[in-house]
């Protein structure tokens, strides 16, 4: 098979990324390392009709930092790759909460007006929808 | 059940046991003296509600306890632009229990992230006011010695109206049918109905409180004029939510109000058996009484 993107010594891999949402990922996941990162853009793929990979070099990211992926990601799945050899995978899954995914949407909500507080949503996982964990607002 | 140090943000703070709990102790707290002696309340109301206030401050000073707190925040360091989490950090200090009243949305759950002592919310903005919740609850088992099986009205804002949201929310954890009488445009909002859907539970809505009548428990809340677009439409709305003397005579519910009223009830009702507002306020305290009592473990 033709080789997509550049394969990382060590680092972690997060491959079945909706197409065009992998700059949406980096973000999620406050992505500020000064490291190399690979990152391919509407790939074919099996499994979807196109995909986004992100390949982090030399980043070690812990199952509980990447989950919270899966509110844009859902199917996302996790390679750690150790001397070119994959230690770990997983598929990501979604975590009771996330941090600073979004701001509140309700502009009386007290995280807009403490400006010290990160947002905090709880995955509502009956309804598949997301609850400011201060104000309790739905977010759409 | 262990309700030592928790907190008190929101009314799914509580399981349907542990609200059970908390009104069984409410049933004997009287006859415990002085149990909270040596123990501070403070109480930071941002914005007033005296009636709130007055409430906390007489069930701790008949638990024997004290209470210190500021109900005006211009004399405050709050003006200066002290945070909220600083205030509760700096006010744990001072005292064993917190009861905060603030206009924002959600601001109880941050005192509450950021201090060791227990927070009680007593009122965050639109979001929650649990305790007026647990009161309602409790006034209406000891009215009507059961608080399942019950045809529950409604009445008012039912829109912005958070006490009206919440007491559905709370009497929806039992077998319980509603009637909802509001003006077309303070009607329930979808996500409030959302709620009760996803509970089956059944419910109604009507325009006028005439058609509210046969119902167990009649619970009667403020219009406010503000609320209204057109003030028009104000005018022809709003004699259809008050409870006069005519239709008074028409129920035997049980009439409830959080209080203060307006106009919602005529005062020719007052006098009637079933007019259960005045000691609703009674019931507060005795429920707020237990609340404090578990909250610093005094009672179990
Ligand atoms: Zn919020």
């Amino acid at each position: 098979m033709m080789r997509m993107v550049e394969n990382i010594k060590q680092g972690t891999v997060i491959d079945h990324i909706p197409s065009g949402k992998a700059l949406d990922c980096l973000d999620l996941l406050c992505y500020n390392n000064k490291t190399r990162l690979f990152m391919a853009v509407n790939v074919p793929s099996n499994k979807m009709i196109s995909k986004d990979i992100l390949k982090l070099e030399n980043v070690f990211l812990s199952e509980d930092e990447i989950n919270k992926i899966a509110i844009i990601a859902p199917i996302a799945t996790v390679s750690i790759i150790e001397n070119e050899k994959i230690v770990k995978k997983f598929k990501v899954e979604l975590p009771n909460q996330i941090k600073n995914f979004q701001k509140c949407v309700n502009p009386k909500c007290v995280t807009n007006t403490e400006h010290y507080l990160q947002p905090l949503h709880n995955v509502n996982k009956k309804r598949n929808a997301l609850e400011c964990a201060y104000c309790e607002r739905t977010l759409h | 059940m262990n309700f030592r140090n928790r907190n008190f943000v929101s009314l799914h703070d509580f399981s349907k046991e542990e609200i059970e709990h908390v009104f069984k102790t409410a049933d004997s707290i009287h006859e415990k003296k002085d149990i909270c002696a040596g123990k501070i309340l403070a109480t930071l109301f941002y914005e007033p509600s005296t009636r709130t206030r007055l409430s906390f401050e007489s069930a701790m000073h008949r638990l024997g306890g004290n209470v210190i707190g500021f109900t005006d925040i211009a004399t405050t360091s709050v003006k200066k632009g002290e945070t909220i989490a600083d205030t509760g950090r700096s006010v744990e200090c001072y005292s064993d229990i917190i009861v905060l009243r603030h206009p924002d949305d959600g601001a109880a759950k941050i005192m509450a992230d950021y201090t060791k002592v227990p927070i009680i919310n007593g009122g965050d903005g639109s979001h929650q006011h649990p305790t007026q919740t647990l009161l309602d609850m409790y006034t209406i088992r000891q009215e009507l010695g059961k608080l399942k099986g019950l045809k529950i009205g409604i009445c008012g804002d039912l829109k912005y109206g958070r006490t009206a949201h919440s007491l559905a929310e709370g009497l929806s954890l039992y077998n319980n049918e509603f009637i909802f009488a509001s003006p077309e445009e303070l009607k329930l909002p979808d996500y409030a109905k959302r709620k009760l859907d996803e509970k089956n539970i059944k419910y109604e809505e009507k325009r006028e409180l005439k058609d509210t009548l046969d119902v167990d428990v009649l619970y009667m809340t403020r219009i406010q004029k503000e609320r209204f677009h057109d003030p028009i439409e104000y005018e022809r709305v709003k004699n259809n939510t008050i409870l006069t003397k005519e239709l008074g005579q028409k129920t035997n519910a049980l009439i409830m109000h959080p209080l203060p009223r307006v106009n919602e009830i005529a005062y020719e009702i007052d006098e009637k058996q079933n007019a259960a507002y005045f000691r609703q306020m009674k019931y507060g305290v005795t429920v707020r009484m237990a609340l404090i009592s578990l909250l610093l473990g005094v009672v179990e």
